[in-house]
């Protein structure tokens, strides 16, 4: 996917805000692709760009040969799981009704660790669970990229690193192209193939991590200094 | 958890049973000190009776179905209205700006003091006290109903949007089952307001029905005919009450306690 010249503004007390500042950036269709920068930084903002729920006010968003993005499947910051339907509904709900399948299902529901959960509805399910829904019901419409926007920042630190670990299992198996939005240093560093600053408007340096093997021990000295690369270069931001 | 809920349930039912029970003494005690004669306050023994005479002759029991199904109708097509309302209002951003006047202005309207008109355009058939009950019941059904329908969580229906539902879609698949508990509620209020409704619609020329039983029991100067009415009507209005709110309380219980997560 590649993204050129992204222009968006809002107008916040009369003022005119721009958030996005003519952003380029490529997204490999396989890798996971980490935006990272301070919260407000706009890393929302061109995730739901992509999406496509908000219109950017000058720029272009294509995948691969075509004009448009494709297929996007989206996790937001919390699970938004339709509170009437069982996880097994919430799953294929955005599936049409003719495609959905019962061998699907099962995979999923194997893959996200929600199997003997089918019938729960989501309000008897943990935060890290209603996750899982999430991210089942977004492979469950068979994207082609995965937009994830700060998808365990709600959670407590075992959950989220759980999560995250499920999360490279997941990729390893599906191998969609993921971009993943946070402004945590050590959840990019875990999950990202490429980690990209976002600041400013535009996006900043890009770090290559795609040589270094998952799972990633962050208190290795080659992590430790690339953590502190990052920690340097966000500060140079800042100032 | 359950079991908390159960003894409470027991001990609300108690408690209403000892209200009753006090209610009842005071009434007899209130009958039975000569103050008021038993045409004006009639004893529960003699309320009693006339009810047992009623029960025995099935009169009562035609009332209730009289009443009850002028009530359905009634209340049938007030939701039906009410609910293409709603989904106008949603659906057709203007719509309401062209009949929300209209609605507003009638809301303010006493369905009663359009009898005379009812009668005159419908005359003294069955339409009329429909018209009533339609009135009596509508507005409380149409407000709660549009509001479960604007009130769809805007996260939700991103979703809907992600994945490119068109807007009838996010309309069955998201607005309508969100605003289950306010078309709930609504229905609620509004099948209570068509009881209440039912003297009124019974008072144009009705021949049957608990409306009927009141006045003519008014006009026969039998206020234990009377009460036997009133009480019916209460505890009917208290049944439908009770399964409304069973079936608020199963919504309630399928989605959790939570927002829309």
């Amino acid at each position: 996917m590649r993204i050129r010249g992204l222009r968006k503004s809002y107008q916040v007390s009369g003022r005119c805000l721009e958030v996005l500042k003519g952003l380029d950036l490529d997204l490999a269709d396989e890798g996971i692709t980490v935006v990272l920068g301070r919260s407000g930084c706009g890393k929302t903002t061109l995730l739901r760009l992509i999406a496509g729920l908000e219109t950017a006010d000058w720029g272009e968003i294509a995948g691969g040969e075509m004009t448009d993005p494709g297929k996007i499947g989206v996790i937001f910051q919390e699970p938004r799981l339709m509170p009437w339907l069982t996880v097994e509904k919430n799953i294929l709900f955005g599936v049409k009704k003719k495609r959905q399948d019962r061998e699907t299902l099962s995979y999923l529901l194997a893959l996200t660790g929600l199997i003997g959960f089918e019938k729960a509805r989501p309000f008897q399910l943990s935060g890290g669970m209603q996750q899982r829904v999430a991210l089942a019901r977004a492979l469950a419409y068979e994207p082609d990229f995965l937009l994830m926007d700060e998808p365990f920042a709600a959670l407590d630190y075992f959950t989220r690193t759980q999560m995250q670990q499920e999360l490279l299992r997941i990729h390893q198996k599906e191998n969609k192209g993921i971009l993943f939005v946070t402004h945590s240093i050590e959840e990019a560093l875990t999950l990202g193939t490429k980690i990209v600053i976002l600041e400013n408007g535009i996006c900043g340096k890009s770090y290559d991590l795609g040589d270094v093997a998952f799972p990633r021990d962050l208190l290795s000295e080659e992590m430790l200094s690339r953590k502190r690369e990052l920690i340097l270069r966000i500060e140079e931001y800042c100032q | 958890m359950a079991e908390k809920e159960k003894s409470g349930g027991i001990r609300r039912g108690w408690e209403t049973i000892w209200g009753m029970g006090i209610l009842l003494i005071v009434w007899q005690m209130a009958a039975g000190s000569g103050i008021w004669s038993a045409y004006v306050l009639p004893p529960p023994a003699k309320v009693a009776r006339a009810l047992t005479k009623l029960v025995e002759s099935g009169v009562l029991f035609c009332h209730i179905l009289v009443s009850g199904r002028r009530v359905l109708t009634g209340f049938s097509i007030a939701f039906a209205l009410a609910m293409a309302g709603g989904i106008l209002a949603t659906q057709v951003h203007t719509a309401e700006e062209y009949y929300g006047g209209l609605l507003e202005f009638m809301r303010n309207v006493p369905p009663i003091s359009l009898i005379a008109l009812l009668i005159l355009w419908f005359g003294i058939g069955e339409i009329s006290k429909i018209i009533i009950i339609v009135l009596a019941s509508f507005f409380p059904m149409y407000l709660n109903i549009r509001k479960g329908f604007f009130s769809a969580s805007i996260r939700l229906l991103e979703v809907g949007d992600v994945f490119r539902l068109t807007r009838w879609q996010k309309f069955c698949r998201i607005v309508l089952p969100s605003a289950v508990p306010d078309i709930l509620v609504g229905m609620r209020i509004g099948l209570g307001y068509s009881w209440r409704a039912i003297i009124g619609a019974e008072m144009i020329a009705a021949s049957n029905g608990l409306g009927y039983l009141i006045l003519d029991a008014q006009q026969m100067s039998r206020s234990d005919k009377v009460i036997v009415g009133i009480l019916t009507i209460g505890t009917v209005g208290i049944l439908c009450d009770k399964i409304f709110s069973l079936l608020i309380g199963r919504v309630a219980g399928v989605r959790g306690a939570g927002g829309v997560g």
